[in-house]
């Protein structure tokens, strides 16, 4: 990660994640598409965001092909439910070969289902906990 | 065998009572406390409480001396997590999936899962089966729809057309009763009768076996 070539970027979920993401992203002149279920969700993105959405489940290959998954560089999987963000990165990355996928996964116990596959996991609440171990203890913990 | 079924409410008890029956041993995870405690009492099997997508549910479920589990729950997602957990983290051998959405069976078999099956898939198979079924007759349920008599007609496409009755695979303890031909009716005492195109007959089943005998004289338009 961290080339600039890499312009298309999916974001699934528009939720404070998602949505701040794809924001961020956009400004810095990638392709973003972003997917929610709900049309008001896209209410939370920046005024300057400058990608396209669409409204739908994102787990559903239809609508992911239709939003040209394929030719996708990037994939975020950022809904507010940890399975959901699994099997959408699964797909992406399994079916699809998205080179970089990134899911958002609440529960640490449930990143084993993605390890083997490569997709990156964020865990909020292990990073929470490193924060706390820093701040308090001011030690770094290990993964 | 030792099977773990997770989620599901009629599936899961229809399910435990065929398994039990089998002779095998059932433990059952659900997010309904009633409903765990009520399949417990009535099967006699363990009922564990919680989200069975959560690893620490299925290891106290004892996912780690299970040979099967059986993921029933309404989302997709969730019977994804438990099957992949159960095998990636209890090296659970057998993993058996229900999906709503019919494209998830290629998907979950290639992300690991053992077995799919849709229930969409297969009531609008049903369904199907029901609504073409064009040549049957007459369908009347006997003692309490424990018996059957239903009179077909043999089509080009049936696979009884052409065959003699000793040769039609028959379930046990059916019966052939009348071959009506034109206006002749030829009574059937023995096996050697040839079943003809357009031929109509009488058949007398149980219950039971009325989907395979459909499935003798079956034939889609």
């Amino acid at each position: 990660m961290g080339n600039n070539k890499k312009n298309n970027v999916i974001v699934i979920g528009c939720g404070r994640l998602g949505s701040t993401i794809a924001g961020n992203l956009s400004e810095k002149n990638k392709n973003l598409m972003i997917v929610d279920m709900d049309q008001s969700s896209f209410r939370k993105l920046s005024a300057s965001y400058g990608g396209l959405t669409k409204e739908g489940d994102g787990t559903d290959i239809d609508l992911l092909e239709s939003i040209n998954i394929a030719d996708a560089d990037i994939l975020i999987a950022s809904t507010d439910e940890d399975d959901v963000n699994i099997l959408i990165s699964q797909i992406a990355k399994v079916i699809y070969k998205v080179p970089d996928v990134i899911a958002r996964i609440y529960d640490t116990s449930k990143a084993i289902t993605c390890e083997d596959f490569g997709i990156h996991v964020i865990s909020p609440t292990a990073l929470s906990i490193k924060a706390f171990q820093k701040m308090i203890f001011n030690e770094e913990v290990e993964d | 065998m030792n099977i773990l079924i997770v989620g599901g409410h009629a599936k899961a008890n229809f399910l435990t009572k065929s398994l039990k029956e089998s002779g095998h041993n059932v433990t059952i995870i659900n997010k309904d406390k009633e409903w765990c405690k009520i399949m417990a009492h009535s099967h006699g099997i363990v009922g564990v409480y919680g989200d069975g997508t959560k690893p620490f549910v299925l290891k106290d479920a004892g996912a780690i001396e299970m040979d099967t589990v059986i993921a029933l729950c309404n989302k997709d997602s969730a019977n994804l997590v438990i099957c992949e957990v159960a095998k990636k983290q209890f090296k659970v051998k057998n993993t058996f999936a229900v999906v709503n959405d019919p494209k998830n069976i290629r998907i979950f078999k290639k992300l690991g899962v053992d077995k799919v099956i849709s229930s969409t898939e297969i009531l609008s198979d049903m369904i199907e089966f029901e609504a073409v079924i064009d040549n049957l007759i007459n369908y009347l349920p006997m003692e309490n729809e424990k018996i059957i008599l239903s009179e077909f007609e043999v089509d080009a496409r049936s696979q009884v057309a052409d065959k003699r009755i000793k040769d039609i695979d028959l379930p046990p303890e059916s019966l052939i009763a009348y071959i009506i031909r034109g206006d002749e009716m030829v009574i059937c005492a023995e096996g050697n009768c040839e079943l003809k195109i357009s031929d109509k007959v009488i058949v007398l089943s149980r219950s039971k076996d009325f989907a395979k005998i459909t499935s003798l004289f079956f034939w889609r338009k």
